[in-house]
């Protein structure tokens, strides 16, 4: 994290108009101190390194509605789902999406879960058709957004499915299995998917992506690069983000 | 008798030209005041001012994780 911290800075300082993103399952795994925090840590964290939203993942949700809602009000980015609906409401689980304003340009972020999440997560939250989501959801931001970034965690496949049939979506932010080295792109649509990381003990967070999407002035997507960096030991780390992990380790 | 209840007969009639008098006004001022609680359609307001178009290209980065599974360390 230290290393993340590191690199977020520099992109930061070289870059005016920039989003920081994560595509889900990233509160909790199989270690303290974000288990036994039930993902408190893990927010803390993300409020330090100044993320702006996150898609909620199968094991996001597994922590419930009620535990879920105490970490977004401890949250400083937003915690986005279109079809993940608590089922004794009815209601979203989380914001479906934002909407955030860089140089005149109103850039929505929608987040997306799987589908397959409802069997592992608890019994009192339903994940809907994540493809009939996205439709719905970025017809609905489309009135109210010039750009459209779809931050996923429904899978590889489903993700190019959306890219292929649901138009107006500048990018998708994939999550889930299904790491890869070069972006997607749809050839039906041109709507590029990038997707960084696959969860294994000793990996999980080892890779930061960066994609850099070029805007005309009516929205269109000219242009875009994206490169995945790997943190390796070669970043230095950044010393208060490393002072912090020490700390939160010890507990 | 007629010269006794003349000049009652005349006051009356004033009486009642008075009253149809007021009750006409009252009845054309209540329809041109606005009713305290409108239960009709209020004008129209203005419509919003379109959106300026941005004049220049927008470059966004996205920096983008997944998966980090609440890890602090190690995970780069």
């Amino acid at each position: 994290m230290a290393r993340r911290a590191t690199k977020i800075a520099e992109a930061r300082s070289a870059n005016p108009n920039i989003l920081l993103l994560d595509a889900g399952d990233s509160l909790v795994g199989d270690q303290d101190p974000a288990r036994k925090t039930q993902g408190r840590t893990s927010v803390e964290l993300m409020n330090r390194l100044g993320y702006d939203a996150m898609a909620l993942g199968p094991k996001d949700l597994a922590l419930g509605p009620q535990v879920l809602r105490t970490r977004m009000a401890e949250a400083q980015f937003a915690f986005l789902s279109a079809n993940a609906i608590e089922k004794t409401t009815g209601k979203p689980v989380a914001t479906p999406y934002i909407v955030r304003e860089f140089a005149g340009y109103r850039v929505a972020i929608i987040g997306l879960s799987a589908a397959e999440s409802a069997a592992e997560s608890v019994a009192t939250i339903v994940v809907q058709d994540p493809l009939a989501a996205a439709q719905a959801v970025v017809a609905e931001a489309s009135g109210q957004a010039d750009v459209i970034i779809l931050l996923s965690h429904a899978g590889p496949d489903v993700d190019q499915r959306i890219a292929d049939t649901v138009p107006g979506i500048a990018a998708i932010i994939s999550g889930g299995p299904g790491a890869q080295a070069a972006p997607i792109v749809s050839a039906v649509t041109g709507t590029p998917i990038y997707h960084v990381d696959t969860a294994s003990p000793g990996h999980a967070g080892r890779l930061l992506g960066e994609a850099a999407l070029v805007f005309s002035p009516d929205g269109t997507l000219e242009s875009q690069t994206w490169q995945p960096w790997t943190l390796g030991p070669e970043i230095v780390d950044d010393p208060d983000m490393a002072a912090w992990v020490t700390e939160q380790m010890g507990q | 008798m007629r010269r006794v209840l003349s000049p009652f007969l005349g006051s009356l009639a004033r009486a009642w030209r008075g009253l149809f008098l007021a009750l006409t006004l009252l009845a054309v001022a209540s329809a041109c005041m606005p009713a305290s609680t409108p239960d009709r359609p209020l004008p129209p307001t203005a419509a919003p001012a379109p959106r300026p178009t941005p004049a220049e290209p927008l470059t966004l980065t996205l920096l983008h994780t997944n998966d980090t599974w609440g890890y602090l360390w190690p995970c780069g």
